[in-house]
């Protein structure tokens, strides 16, 4: 029961962590971006390459964070600003075709075969009343609530109030001088470093692999609605509220409905307090 | 496959301009343009029953699965394009009418009986999918349907005596005497595929389609012209979702094998290209999506990734250089100031003098 808890909690971490990566381009640059987990995953990949030829392991995440940084900042400059203002689902289509096309990429170049990222701390636990911890836990879990008070953080600074701004009206926040490209490139970087961070949580704890990406999307997907894709705490506290509705899902009722009843809950939270889980939430009257 | 290409560029060809926004309200047609287009339309389905007798098996297959996407896509088309609602439980209710019809024939129901009650039994589903959902808006409505999307085919996954679970299970293929299989399913096919189409153009160009867009456009605001907008979000639902499941009987019958991960968001994505990428909310978007997402598959099958990447590529390349979907193509060329200039370009009044405004 508390192990299960424990797992929900490091699995929620991944998914808030990219549901947050989500939130923050969506925010600064009004993107639905269905292609974070991708992004993450060939970080990681990168950085597991290197760990696997020899460099030492603070030195390849140190390259997987400026490989996320990199892959999201080089997509948004290549493409998705050249799109800025197309409505939402049309933009949601555009980031779904990257992500086949990314995926398949990152299947070419690396092969289809499950990865790991293994940290110095990887397998040893830590034993507390009889309980043994997994560090890697310990280390997501406390990762993922560092992530998100530092990104609350950064959205009370001037950058973030611009973004803010430009989220808000595009055109207004050009003509009070905000540099509308730059903010939108910085959303990217940051998303794409918090997703990198977020693969690379999971790739330290479980096997990784183009098909895991593609799930964990959905997962960072209901994260971000359950902050109604505005409210960071919202998106925090819904991704930890999955993960633990799942692992409980998976002890009690079967592994294999686990997704289908996290998700269940999830439209039941919405459905019974729409606006209490967070105020981003809108209601449509009927 | 150029007798697939020549059917598929008859039609776009029927499409008078005045259909690509939905959103205004159209001129009326003189007469002779209205002539031109049932020839067009008679031709195209003239064409399209003399297929199987002239091309491969190979051929008549991708035509098949091209039918069978075009008429879950224009079911899908009405909920998402028509009346605006991201309902992401499509490829789940297509599942349960190739479920629903393959179970039925096992149990000694008729096949052609089946479709229509895995139409009404999908349209029920979808109701109470929508039911729920429907206080919801965007990205959450999309969010709580795909959820009932996926418990769908868990529980398909799960019910492991009727649909054998994981594995999945053999179709029973229903044969017209004297004909091939493969013909008499996609004859079948064909004719499901004309009707859906010939109703839903009658449908939607009448009182319903336009309330739908008032619905769509207005919101709850259309209660003070005395229309229900919840009445008609659920009628939008239940009709995608009957559509989506005879579509679903017929894949079945086209497939002959049927098992649950072909339905989940491998086929979930392929819907929402063919609705976006054809032209949301147009008449003829769902068949050109539909298509165009076979004819990429079926011409990059040989590439292994390198499929997945074209097809994702092409994805990307239609939304960012046709924001209207292919049915906006011959407008955006005609405007566009390189193809004018060449082309037949003439100046607005001139051409509303041809039109007989």
């Amino acid at each position: 029961m508390l192990q299960s808890i424990l797992s929900g909690l490091e699995a929620g971490s991944w998914y808030s962590l990219l549901g947050l990566a989500i939130v923050v381009v969506m925010k600064a640059a009004d993107v639905p971006n269905f292609a974070m987990a991708e992004i993450g995953l060939f970080a990681t990949y990168i950085g597991a390459t290197l760990a696997e030829e020899g460099v030492s392991f603070w030195v390849a995440v140190l390259v997987t964070l400026v490989a996320g940084v990199i892959a999201a900042v080089a997509i948004d400059i290549a493409v998705m600003r050249r799109l800025a203002g197309r409505g939402h689902f049309p933009l949601l289509l555009m980031t779904i075709g990257l992500s086949l096309a990314l995926n398949a990429l990152i299947g070419r170049i690396w092969g289809q075969q499950a990865r790991r990222f293994d940290a110095p701390w990887s397998g040893s636990f830590l034993g507390i009343g009889g309980v043994d911890i997994s560090w890697s836990q310990i280390v997501t879990i406390v990762l993922g609530l560092v992530g998100a008070i530092a990104i609350t953080a950064f959205f009370r600074s001037s950058i973030g109030a611009q973004m803010r701004a430009v989220a808000e009206d595009r055109a207004t926040a050009r003509l009070m001088g905000v540099n509308v490209r730059r903010v939108s490139g910085i959303a990217w970087g940051i998303g794409g470093a918090i997703a990198a961070v977020a693969v690379m949580l999971q790739a330290q704890s479980t096997l990784v692999s183009t098909h895991s990406a593609s799930s964990l999307i959905i997962y960072g997907f209901v994260a971000a609605t359950m902050g109604g894709f505005v409210s960071l705490i919202g998106t925090f506290v819904g991704g930890l509220a999955l993960g633990i509705i799942q692992a409980l899902a998976g002890l009690y009722i079967s592994t294999r409905i686990e997704f289908a009843v996290a998700l269940l809950a999830v439209v039941l939270v919405l459905l019974a307090r729409p606006s209490g889980f967070t105020a981003g939430l809108r209601l449509r009257d009927v | 496959m150029s007798e697939v290409t020549t059917r598929l560029d008859v039609e776009p060809a029927d499409e008078p301009p005045i259909e690509e926004d939905p959103g205004t309200p159209a001129p009326s047609a003189p007469r002779n343009w209205t002539a031109v287009k049932l020839v067009g339309l008679l031709l195209a389905i003239v064409l399209l029953f003399a297929l199987p007798f002239f091309v491969n098996t190979y051929v008549l297959f991708v035509a098949n699965l091209t039918l069978v996407y075009a008429i879950a896509t224009l079911g899908f088309n009405i909920l998402v394009g028509w009346s605006g609602q991201i309902g992401l439980a499509h490829a789940a209710l297509f599942a349960i009418g190739a479920y629903g019809s393959t179970i039925g024939v096992e149990y000694g129901v008729p096949f052609l009986a089946t479709m229509p009650l895995v139409g009404i039994g999908a349209a029920l589903i979808a109701v109470l999918i929508g039911f729920p959902a429907i206080r919801l808006t965007g990205f959450f409505l999309a969010i709580a349907t795909l959820a009932f999307g996926f418990v769908i085919v868990e529980t398909l996954t799960a019910a492991n005596d009727l649909t054998g679970g994981g594995g999945g299970m053999i179709v029973e293929v229903w044969t017209l005497p004297g004909i091939t299989s493969s013909a008499s399913t996609y004859f079948l096919t064909a004719v499901v595929a004309v009707v859906a189409f010939l109703v839903a153009r009658h449908a939607l160009h009448g009182r319903f389609g336009r309330t739908l867009q008032a619905v769509r456009q207005l919101g709850t605001l259309v209660g003070s012209l005395g229309v229900s907008a919840l009445r008609y979000r659920l009628f939008a639902f239940a009709i995608s979702g009957a559509i989506a499941a005879v579509a679903g009987a017929l894949y079945a019958q086209l497939q002959t094998f049927i098992f649950p991960a072909m339905f989940d968001l491998n086929l979930l994505v392929p819907f929402l290209v063919m609705v976006f990428v054809g032209g949301a909310g147009s008449l003829f978007g769902p068949i050109i999506g539909a298509a165009f997402a076979v004819v990429l598959v079926e011409v990059f099958q040989d590439l292994g990734d390198l499929q997945a990447i074209a097809y994702g590529l092409a994805l990307m390349i239609a939304i960012a250089v046709l924001p209207g979907g292919l049915v906006s193509l011959g407008a955006e060329l005609r405007n566009s100031r390189l193809v004018g200039r060449f082309g037949r370009q003439r100046s607005a009044s001139k051409r509303l003098v041809r039109r007989g405004q």
